[in-house]
């Protein structure tokens, strides 16, 4: 009888610890997942990749083990109770311990209702087999608490696998749901009735919007989606929720995650006319070459009929390319490099200061002058794109020009801001030097073309020293290593600091400066942004000086994450 | 509700709102609960959430609240106002029907909470210019501050000039543009609208000032150098209002402000420079983000934690007394009611003083002007006399007799 009871309290312990810690643990997998936008693929290949097993719990369970087998061994009944309560406990601390993936990290986990989904049936699938095992080691009997311990173990590293389970499983049902929203959204659009304007490219689809949505706000009310909002499931939740009837165009952002996925946003959104702004290296990864991009984006410049508006960015010879393509009743290439061959909208003569940029723009044989509160050409080209856009709406050119003076793009793309040195460190310390920087955000998804005319503009600006902080590009494919080296070597001959931030281009970076000439004591290896910004602030700025922060990775590809 | 405490009168304060200044308004009323002389009153926070709900209870004291919304006012009574006389309480809405199953008619419960005086701490739109004002007339309660007409009238930047201007009261010229003449032909008469402004008397040199035509802070505010600010000032001003005014911007100027309370007759408080960190005009920043002066200070004390300079010594007294004595005027001449702050623009070239704008409802209800005024009035007893001088009101309002005959249909 009595070891009836011991093993019932150890197997109760085991089982309790072993339900508690997955359901702390699982939620920050399910960050994660969610991160992957739940593409059960990815999520699998960044848990190989970044190695994001187990190493807090395994020490617990494995203890439990081997503590355990020896009571087992030796027969003591009341040794191996002891050790199951004991290294239970040891595990429930470390679950309790388990960081809240709802306020933790860069990208917080948002409890959507598909997230909830996917959590509440891996559960379940979870805590069904947990439990049958665990009956089945009772069977076991002298031997079922080791056992027992085992399965936790295995259990343990198994965690993120049931979240894939329940995805899959859910697959079926979450596609019916989309399509309902977006048969619901479609409805909307079909009863507004908004003049659509699709945008996509390899580079500035976002600051495109920002752009294009404040100037025709101007004249008409305009409907766009918010942040970097471009995906087909995104943009229907979107309209779901904020497209109203006076809404008289609608802006959006089109990204190309697939061959077929403009072509899909399209069928959710007629665009009546579209904006290329880039076809380049971003994302090759995913399509496995320059000419699948080509074709993923020419989607849109398809999908506009035959009497809409086509501007594309004719600094890209495969947008010109387009263009040629799908001819359509008003056709307009844009772009600061007339040598590249005919151009309808040009802008050249650009000054930057501390307040921004002027330009001047040539457009149907007259000269404008502008001003927006905005840096380096790859923006500027977005300026133009937007420009030239609303004027083949018909909307005057002084006016366009003047809500351009006004943008801000609030969107972490090269935006100019007067900050003191403390707000550089997340944690408040005294210990921050008085005065302000000029802090140059260019922290989304940062490309070769962008890098470059980011450092371009932090060379030109006049000022203090110049700061570069940059955890380098990703997503480049085979030129990964040798495009972040290119960028590195710029840097060395602008900076006067570099902070290269984490692993993932670590290398590349170094290897870059080092080239460049750049003194070791001008460079410093950091594993955070946060701990990057935190050293500059206590440690390095002063006032007047201007800090660059080049690219903010997701944690996904930060290391300091551990499980 | 009421705890027993029936000697008290419940005092509802009214914050939030569907205008820009919102989280001003939420830093002026949890403030002013807290000057609130609770012998006398019991105080019931009625916040209205940007989506236009109304809601209620003691949780609203917490700033916590305004950080977790939405999901934090699901914890709270959603109540309305009803324009129905007589009531005197807000109405709980969205109450789950209590005891009774479907067949025997469930009845739904109905819940009032019985108000004795509304405070209204809005500022700017549907709050401070006489929307909710024309709410309260129509259900009949005592409310505190201006009426309807004043608060309309102070917040529209260009009436309220052109009618003091006809007083004799020195103002700026200035024009009044709308967004509606850009609308047609897609913006193409912007340079129209641009040339009109520059043909008006005294608006003909840069720089100038575009402002939203009846929003009350510095939201939307700029200054333009030439030809292509304007356009861009012009529509900045259109984000935020259907009409903009265009005033000079005068180069060498100093902002003073007067505070103005309703008692026996209208008082005037000492005046104030409220000063900027750049030089320049105020910012919103400038107004409401830098902390109560502290570095590192807690959080923001709305228009209270302005830098400022109160009685300055150093101003002409002329000068100060005719401020103080224009803005009595202009508060009688406008019907205010409180509390009310006025701003002047001093032309210090000319030593020439210009009323700018009033505000019927300002932020921190001014109680700093007063605090340092000749005598000093406490912000307690500030609240006391508004809630006071508005029963007052509200008992000569009951006087005025309402005659409604049925003679005419019935000849």
């Amino acid at each position: 009888m009595f070891d009836f009871w011991t093993r019932a309290v150890s197997a109760l312990f085991i089982v309790a610890a072993g339900i508690y810690f997955y359901k702390k643990r699982n939620r920050r997998y399910l960050q994660f997942f969610q991160q992957e936008e739940y593409e059960s693929k990815r999520f699998v290949a960044w848990y190989f990749a970044k190695r994001a097993y187990d190493t807090r719990a395994t020490k617990a369970a494995l203890g439990g083990l081997i503590a355990s087998g020896i009571a087992c061994y030796f027969n003591s009944e009341i040794g191996m109770c002891a050790a199951s309560v004991v290294f239970s406990l040891w595990l429930i601390a470390i679950a309790k311990a388990e960081e809240n993936p709802e306020t933790t990290g860069k990208i917080k986990l948002k409890m959507t209702p598909r997230a909830t989904r996917i959590y509440k049936l891996a559960f379940g699938i979870f805590a069904f087999v947990f439990l049958l095992c665990a009956s089945l080691c009772a069977l076991l009997e002298q031997n079922a608490i080791p056992a027992l311990w085992l399965l936790q173990l295995v259990l343990i590293h198994k965690n993120p696998g049931f979240l894939v389970i329940a995805n899959q499983l859910l697959k079926p049902y979450e596609s019916s749901v989309q399509k309902g929203f977006a048969d619901q959204a479609k409805g909307l659009i079909r009863k507004y009735d908004p003049i659509v304007i699709g945008i996509t490219g390899s580079y500035g689809k976002t600051s495109s919007k920002y752009i294009l949505k404040d100037v025709l706000d101007a004249v008409r009310p305009t409907f766009s989606t918010p942040g970097s909002i471009n995906s087909y499931m995104g943009v229907t939740r979107e309209i779901r929720e904020r497209l109203k009837p006076e809404h008289q165009y609608a802006v959006i952002e089109m990204g190309a995650y697939y061959r077929g996925s403009i072509k899909k946003m399209c069928s959710l959104t007629p665009p009546k006319a579209g904006i290329i702004t880039a076809v380049g290296l971003m994302h090759l990864e995913r399509f496995g070459g320059p000419e699948q991009v080509f074709l993923a984006k020419s989607e849109l410049a398809q999908a506009i009929p035959q009497d809409g508006i086509l501007v594309v960015n004719g600094d890209y010879d495969y947008c010109r390319r387009m263009a040629a393509e799908n001819p359509k009743q008003t056709t307009l290439v844009y772009g600061l490099e007339p040598e590249k061959g005919h151009l309808d909208a040009y802008l050249y003569d650009i000054k930057a200061d501390e307040k921004g940029s002027t330009f001047k723009i040539r457009w149907q044989d007259n000269e404008y002058e502008g001003f927006a509160q905005l840096y380096g050409k790859p923006m500027l080209s977005n300026v133009l794109g937007s420009f030239t856009l609303a004027c083949a709406l018909g909307i005057s050119p002084s006016l366009v020009l003047a809500a351009i003076r006004n943008v801000r793009t609030a969107s972490n793309r090269l935006e100019p801001v007067r900050a003191s040195i403390s707000s550089l460190s997340a944690e408040a310390n005294g210990q921050c030097p008085p005065g302000t920087i000029l802090r140059l955000n260019d922290a989304y998804n940062s490309n070769p073309t962008g890098f470059a005319s980011a450092l371009e503009v932090l060379g030109d600006m006049p000022g203090g020293r110049k700061v570069l902080v940059t955890p380098g590009m990703i997503e480049l494919g085979d030129r990964q290593e040798a495009e972040n080296k290119e960028a590195a070597l710029k840097a060395a001959k602008v900076c006067d600091l570099v902070l290269v931030v984490g692993e993932t281009n670590r290398q590349a970076l170094v290897a870059g400066l080092q080239e460049g000439n750049l003194s070791a004591e001008r460079y410093k290896e950091i594993p955070s942004m946060k701990e990057a910004l935190a050293y500059l602030a206590t440690s390095y700025c002063q006032d007047g000086d201007i800090v660059l922060i080049e690219n903010d990775l997701p944690d996904l590809y930060e290391t300091v994450i551990s499980f | 509700m009421n705890n027993g405490d029936n000697k008290r009168q419940t005092i509802a304060v009214l914050f939030g709102g569907r205008s820009v200044e919102h989280e001003i308004s939420i830093i002026t009323a949890l403030q002013m609960i807290e000057a609130m002389d609770t012998v006398k009153y019991r105080p019931l926070p009625v916040y209205v959430a940007p989506t236009g709900k109304w809601y209620c209870g003691d949780e609203l004291l917490k700033k916590e609240v305004y950080k977790n919304m939405p999901a934090s006012l699901s914890g709270l009574k959603e109540v309305v106002l009803l324009p129905t006389p007589g009531l005197n309480s807000l109405t709980v809405i969205g109450l789950r029907s209590k005891g009774g199953f479907g067949i025997f008619g469930s009845k739904v419960a109905e819940e009032t909470i019985p108000v004795d005086v509304f405070f209204p701490c809005f500022h700017g739109s549907y709050g401070e210019d006489g929307c909710v004002q024309g709410l309260f007339e129509l259900a009949d309660v005592t409310y505190t501050g201006s009426d309807v007409v004043s608060s309309a009238l102070s917040m529209s930047k260009y009436h309220c000039k052109k009618f003091l201007e006809s007083h004799d009261i020195p103002v700026l010229p200035s024009i009044v543009v709308s967004k509606a003449e850009l609308d047609q032909g897609m913006g193409s008469n912007l340079a129209k609208m641009r040339e009109r402004i520059l043909a008006q008397p005294g608006l003909g040199n840069f720089p100038l000032f575009v402002k939203p035509a009846t929003l009350g802070s510095s939201i939307g505010v700029s200054k333009a150098d030439d030809a292509a600010g304007l356009d861009a000032a012009l529509l900045k001003a259109f984000k935020y209002d259907v009409e903009a005014i265009v005033e000079p911007c005068l180069d060498d100027k100093m902002e003073i402000n007067v505070s103005v309370m309703d008692d026996v007759e209208a008082v005037a408080s000492v005046v104030e420079i409220p000063v900027s960190s750049s030089g320049n005009e105020l910012t919103y920043e400038d107004k409401y983000m830098r902390p109560g002066s502290k570095k590192n200070g807690p959080a923001s004390s709305g228009m209270a934690g302005l830098a400022r300079v109160i009685n300055p010594t150093d101003l002409d007294p002329k000068l100060k007394e005719q401020a103080r004595s224009y803005a009595k005027r202009a508060f009688e001449l406008i019907g205010c009611a409180g509390v009310a702050r006025i701003d002047f623009m001093v032309d210090l070239k000319k030593g020439q003083l210009y009323f700018n704008e009033i505000n019927p409802l300002p932020g921190s209800l001014s109680y700093y002007l007063w605090v340092n005024s000749e005598p000093a009035v406490l912000y307690t007893d500030m609240i006391t006399l508004m809630i006071e001088r508005a029963q007052l009101r509200k008992k000569r309002k009951a006087s005025v007799s309402v005659d409604i005959g049925f003679k005419a249909l019935f000849k």
